[in-house]
């Protein structure tokens, strides 16, 4: 059996505007899902608990949800195995946040409503924007062809359909979503779902508007405000590698010649450090992704960064046998990978 | 108050393929589901669609098997409808941008499945239903169909047998609104959670069926319930695509017992067939605490990791085991209702105008007494286009919509309210679907005898009666999920009636209607459709006969 | 013990102090570093992004530098971590020859030799022609396309990056044959050396001095490269600050980004990030943060700009290491920081000389 005390943020829009911890206490049979669990409570316990729910084997995408503050599909996630960490996170409690949930000497499961999203209810929040996003991506085949013969299929090969495999097995649950430090830091990107979704159709062979949906992308919410912090990968609970799949997009953007970003002149300031010395010069950063009015916008710390010595102004010194690595880049400029 | 011309009840497979031919045809259209249309339950179909792609395959054959798959009780002009269309249907699905698995050539690849004469059940690995759900969501978003999503939908409304709507409580604020239509489509799929253990997703509670039988129309076919031969210990499903690509049944005794009961097609003999053989098993004492082995190390790790992704991680996730070491334990699970909401093949009703259905919750019936793998994402594809196309010509055609009346939303809202003033000490509804199901299973289950279902029914009865004094525990109206879950459990009940009637009176073994009692199939008495109505004590059971075109019912063997 | 050292770009740029520090605490706990003086670059995930097979190369060129010394590479950087780890698992996974990892199946089947032209009602024949850059199928059979060009597609594996990379380092008579482990310093002085050992070493215990941990993203996630401590509730600071003597403070931003990344292309998101992990630390007591990448070092501090946010130092880890084995601050460094040490400094009763 695993023993465990739920401690569930609640919110009734009905009574107030403020959210409130609520215990529950369970007794439940091993290989106990929390979803599971939030289910006994429900429909034994106390009916006003609202989460959303469906397949309870984590294709449908419902039961998003933070669990110990980390969010996850409720439905694949073992309760003995959250009680494990709630066990964890008190025994070196001086060293976490109690997130207003003091555990009180009884470690408990922290269940909370996903993040970066308005709540509803409890646990059900308002994903209108989530799929706002999505649909921002225009998830929807677009051949150039719109009418083939309807007796015959366009062709793919395995190879073709291997690459998209990753990708089309997104639940749209919004896990990676509720956690993303971008989207919390800039509310307008896109996000990494939608991605996910773009790259889905980047990366199929029957779609005609690779070129389109890239540079779409490649504004100011889009791709390259992805902070490369990897909480999506580590959240996914389909194991989607979601940031590499980003990465993906990125490269493909730059080889339909999309390179005007800053963030794609951030890269190329390392390229060129690189060839000069086999290592980057960060102080050359600022003015290369920025331009005169980012480097401008930089100026005061750069200035006390000078007046400090922290600048270490004056030419770097290359690495031992630099050559190489000159040849190394050389050869990947020519094959027409960084375009010059 | 909302109008549409079509509304369309459910936004699976078939709902939202119903939605794009109906808005393609130049409808208004406008789709309400209770979850979100990614959420519904098409994900968790696994295995594939059939058609008859391949050079070598054709229409006929694939009819043949499914006629001889429904045991001789599908109607034979609606299979051949349903095959033919098949292959255009899938290409046109692929042309949406559905991805499927391929052959080296790039075809959509196909595998053999249960029941089947020849390979040809399309699959995308082993998330099929999965992609193509996603992929008309997008169709639909593409079209920017309306979607009232999370909107609970209690009530048919119509007037004099033509529909003019329904009440759906909006969950956002718990309030009931009439939602008017000149067409309303029906495609709110299966009502397996009538037992415990079900494959289905929690919420697969009948509405649609609940709610047509509750507005006078008549179902169909409603005991001829499938259990699938391969579901884990909380009904999770594992498809029946594994044993398509070479998974093996074992019992305690380390046999491949199939031999037994099905010499020519072993695993791959009709589901029915399968779940009987490991019932059987199980009750004679070979299986291992109640389940039995679904080996998967014959297909190879390689293959496993790339066809059978799903059915790994749902294998370590919840039974525990990776099926590239050590068998899967498994036993048979109530999963697909070949009955439902009786309609033809445009998915009209006969008893009301301007009512449709399409996939699992109608019976037209291409599946009779028991299903083939593969066909129920086809039924769902053929019929929601067809359904709405036929909608969308009835909306259009004739004069301006009548609307819902206000009386039935003053009489939902009423409802509504009276649940909540009840005692609080009443009935809670989730004992009461507790009990349904833990009787369902015991006393409607695999194996059916006159005693038991008898029994069963008097039980159903008496839940009903306790039903009538269930009360909701909490009246907050914001996203209160224990209203629609209080009013799926009535559904429940109404359904579950039916359920055990038809078995009691079925005085034979068909398909998946096994009568210990009554072991032999009845052409000659039983080869009818049972059609249930509601009266006032309860379903009465009627009879309809069976279109027979090209196949005179012969005996069935695999 | 003994490692090939990494220093990373920062460490010999404009963070020598890291640099110093590192060397100070290796020598005191007789850790031995062998520099890598012809590594690259690492990439940082930047060139990763615009050019996969360049990183790829680059960063297994490092490995191939600590692999001909027999030795593991350490490394001082969060990002040189998790990228010289991606690089490395790449190759391994190339080596083990499943292709694709055991979640999702993103590879080709090597049996798999499309060469037909599509046949009718297909649309993948209207491709436009590619200039001779190899089509699908043309390959040596595992249908691999690589470096296509407009309008055609790439395949999303990094075995096309470790393919490429495995010919470019050739091209240089470079071969990197696996089997390099990359650690940080903070695994190092954690289990290697251990907070028992430590603490036993420990001449000036930091006593009174309240260290907020910033543990950076790259150093924990993706948790299955980062296996070193629990991804989503790691304790290895906490564990060293204590053994050194301070009081580790438990805030909000302990496992959140610095936004370097996107610092200097999307600067009002990595400043967001920046000053709120800045704030979040002050807001709960801290006199310091201290963290174990150069790179959240740098975005700490250039954080701190605006006039709203907290002055708040920002220690490197081996300079907190370095203080508690009794090494002076000037040898550490602690002078050579953009936001000033002095009231840590001060904190300890110590000047720098």
């Amino acid at each position: 059996m695993v023993t465990a005390t739920l401690a569930v943020r609640r919110f009734d829009p009905e009574q107030g505007e403020e959210s409130r911890w609520q215990r529950y206490d369970v007794e439940l049979p091993d290989g106990t899902t929390v979803l599971e669990a939030l289910m006994f409570v429900q429909e034994h316990v106390d009916g006003s608990l609202a989460f959303r729910r469906s397949c309870r084997h984590g294709v449908c995408g419902s039961c998003g949800m933070r669990v110990n503050g980390c969010a996850r599909l409720a439905c694949n996630t073992q309760l003995a195995a959250v009680v494990e960490e709630a066990e964890r996170r008190a025994a070196h409690a001086h060293h976490t946040v109690g997130a207003d949930a003091p555990d009180d000497g009884r470690p408990s499961v922290r269940i909370e409503p996903l993040g970066n999203m308005p709540v509803i209810k409890d646990l059900v929040t308002d994903m209108t924007v989530f799929w706002e996003k999505l649909r921002r991506v225009q998830p929807w085949l677009q051949p150039l062809d719109e009418s083939p013969s309807p007796d015959a299929e366009r062709r793919m090969t395995p190879a073709q359909y291997a690459v998209l495999a990753e990708g089309l097995m997104c639940v749209e649950c919004g896990a990676c979503y509720s956690d993303c430090i971008a989207v919390e830091a800039a509310p307008e990107f896109v996000g990494p779902t939608a991605l996910v979704k773009a790259y889905r159709y980047a990366y199929d062979v029957r779609d005609d508007q690779t070129h389109r949906r890239l540079y779409d992308l490649s504004d100011e919410h889009g791709m390259w405000e992805c902070t490369r912090c990897y909480t999506c990968t580590q959240r996914c609970p389909k194991h989607l590698r979601v940031r590499e799949l980003i990465g993906r997009l990125a490269e493909l953007s730059q080889i339909e010649g999309l390179s005007s970003d800053a963030a794609v002149k951030r890269a190329k300031a390392f390229v060129e450090g690189i060839e000069e010395t086999g290592r980057v010069d960060e102080r050359t950063l600022p003015l290369a992704t920025g331009g005169p009015q980012g480097a401008l916008g930089d100026l005061p710390a750069a200035a006390r960064a000078a007046a400090s010595g922290k600048m270490k102004l004056g030419k770097r010194e290359a690495v031992d046998d630099v050559e190489t690595v000159r040849r190394v880049v050389a050869r990947a400029k020519e094959s027409g990978g960084t375009t010059p | 108050m909302i109008a549409h011309e079509v509304l369309i009840i459910g936004a699976g497979l078939a709902g939202m393929r119903a939605a794009v031919a109906a808005h393609d045809a130049g409808a208004d259209v406008a789709l309400v589901s209770k979850v979100h249309p990614v959420r519904s339950h098409t994900c968790c179909a696994q295995g594939g669609i059939n058609a008859a792609l391949g050079d070598d395959d054709s229409w006929e054959a694939h009819m043949f098997d499914t006629v001889k798959g429904s045991d001789y009780l599908g109607d034979q002009d609606a299979i051949e409808i349903m095959c033919r269309a098949a292959p255009r249907d899938i290409r046109a699905m692929e042309h949406m941008g559905c991805p499927f698995s391929r052959f080296e050539n790039g075809r959509i690849a196909q595998r053999p499945f249960g029941g089947a004469g020849f390979p040809r059940t399309a699959y995308a690995a082993d998330i099929s239903g999965f992609v193509l759900l996603h992929t008309m969501y997008e169709q639909v978003v593409r079209r920017e169909i309306p979607i009232y999503q999370e909107w609970y939908v209690t009530r048919l409304v119509l007037d004099d047998g033509v529909v003019r709507g329904v009440v759906a409580v909006d969950m956002l604020t718990g309030r009931p609104h009439g939602m008017s239509g000149k067409a309303v489509v029906l495609a709110t799929g299966p009502a397996s959670r009538i037992y415990e253990s079900s494959s289905n997703s929690v919420d697969c509670t009948g509405d649609g069926m609940g709610m047509a039988y509750r507005a006078g129309l008549p179902l169909m076919d409603m005991e001829f319930v499938q259990f699938h031969p391969t579901g884990l210990r909380n009904g999770v499903l594992i498809t029946e695509g594994c044993r398509g690509e070479g998974g093996i049944l074992l019992n305690a005794d380390g046999e491949r017992f199939m031999a037994k009961y099905a010499p020519n097609k072993m695993e791959l003999a009709s589901r029915d067939v399968v779940s009987r053989a490991e019932a059987t098993e199980i009750a004679e004492g070979r299986g291992i605490d109640g389940f039995i082995m679904l080996d998967l190390r014959p297909i190879g790790p390689e293959r496993i990791k790339t066809n059978l992704l799903q059915v790994r991680e749902l294998s370590m996730d919840i039974a525990g085991v990776d099926p590239c070491e050590a068998p899967i334990p498994i036993r048979p699970t109530p999963h697909y209702f070949m009955g439902g909401v009786q309609c033809d093949a445009d998915g009209r009703s006969p008893a009301a105008e301007g009512l449709f259905c399409a996939g699992e919750v109608s019976c037209i019936s291409v599946h009779g007494a028991n299903r083939l793998g593969g066909n129920s994402l086809l039924d769902a594809v053929v019929f929601g286009r067809r359904s709405g196309e036929a909608a969308a010509a009835a909306a259009t055609a004739g004069g301006a919509p009548a609307g819902v009346p206000q009386s039935a939303v003053d009489d939902q809202e009423a409802e509504i309210a009276a649940l909540a003033a009840r005692d609080a000490a009443g009935e809670r509804q989730a004992d009461i679907r507790e009990e349904l199901q833990t009787l369902m299973f015991a006393r409607v289950g695999i194996w059916r005898d006159r005693g038991a279902l008898q029994a069963g029914l008097d039980e159903v009865r008496a839940l009903k009666e306790r039903y009538g004094r269930v009360s909701l525990g909490h009246g907050g109206r914001v996203f209160n999920t224990e209203l629609p879950q209080v009013l799926e459990t009535g559904n429940l009940l109404d359904l579950a009636e039916c359920v055990a009637l038809g078995a009691l009176n079925r005085e034979e073994s068909r398909g998946s209607h096994a009568r210990v009692d009554f072991p032999d199939r009845d052409d000659e008495t039983w080869m009818k459709h049972s059609v249930f109505t509601r009266g006032d004590d309860g379903p009465e059971c009627s009879y309809s006969p069976v279109t027979v075109t090209r196949h005179p019912p012969e005996v069935r063997t695999y | 013990m003994k490692y090939a050292y990494y220093p990373g770009c920062y460490a010999k740029g404009t963070a020598p102090e890291l640099d110093a520090a590192t060397r100070a605490v290796c020598e005191a706990l007789d850790i031995g570093l062998v520099e890598l003086t012809a590594a690259p670059c690492c990439g940082a995930g930047d060139v990763q992004q615009i050019d996969g097979p360049l990183g790829q190369t680059l960063a297994e060129m490092t490995l191939a530098q600590a692999e001909e010394l027999g030795l593991d590479v350490l490394t001082v950087c969060n990002v040189c971590t998790l990228t010289l780890r991606q690089a490395a698992a790449g190759v391994a996974e190339e080596l083990k020859g499943d292709g694709g990892g055991a979640r999702c199946a993103a590879v080709a089947d090597p049996a798999c030799a499309v060469d037909e032209r599509p046949g009718e009602g297909s649309t993948v024949g209207d491709r436009p022609e590619t200039d001779g850059v190899p089509q699908p199928g043309e390959d040596d059979g595992d249908a691999v396309v690589v470096r296509p060009g407009v309008g055609h597609l790439w395949p999303a594996s990094s075995a096309v990056a470790v393919k490429e990379a495995k010919a470019a380092l050739a091209e240089q008579g470079i071969r990197y044959g696996g089997g390099v482990e990359v650690t940080h310093l903070l695994w190092a002085l954690w289990k290697q050396v251990g907070v028992t050992r430590l603490e036993s070493l420990v001449t000036r215990r930091l006593g009174g001095l309240r260290l907020a941990p910033f543990y950076g993203c790259q150093l924990l996630r993706p948790g299955d490269l980062n296996q070193d401590d629990v991804s989503d509730d790691p304790s290895a600071l906490e564990e060293l600050i204590e053994a050194c003597g301070a009081s580790p403070v438990a805030y909000g931003s302990r496992l959140r980004c610095c936004g370097w990344p996107v610092m200097y292309s999307r600067r009002r998101a990595a400043s967001s990030m920046a000053s709120a992990a800045v704030r979040s630390a002050a807001a709960a007591g801290a006199d310091a943060m201290v963290t174990p990448c150069p790179l959240c070092h740098a975005a700490l501090e250039a954080g701190q700009s605006g006039d709203d946010v907290p002055r708040l130092p920002i220690l490197h880890l081996p300079q907190v290491v370095g203080l508690a084995l009794g090494l002076e601050p000037s040898r550490l460094r602690l002078d050579d920081h953009l936001v000033d040490t002095r009231p840590v400094m001060a904190r300890l009763g110590l000047t720098f000389s």
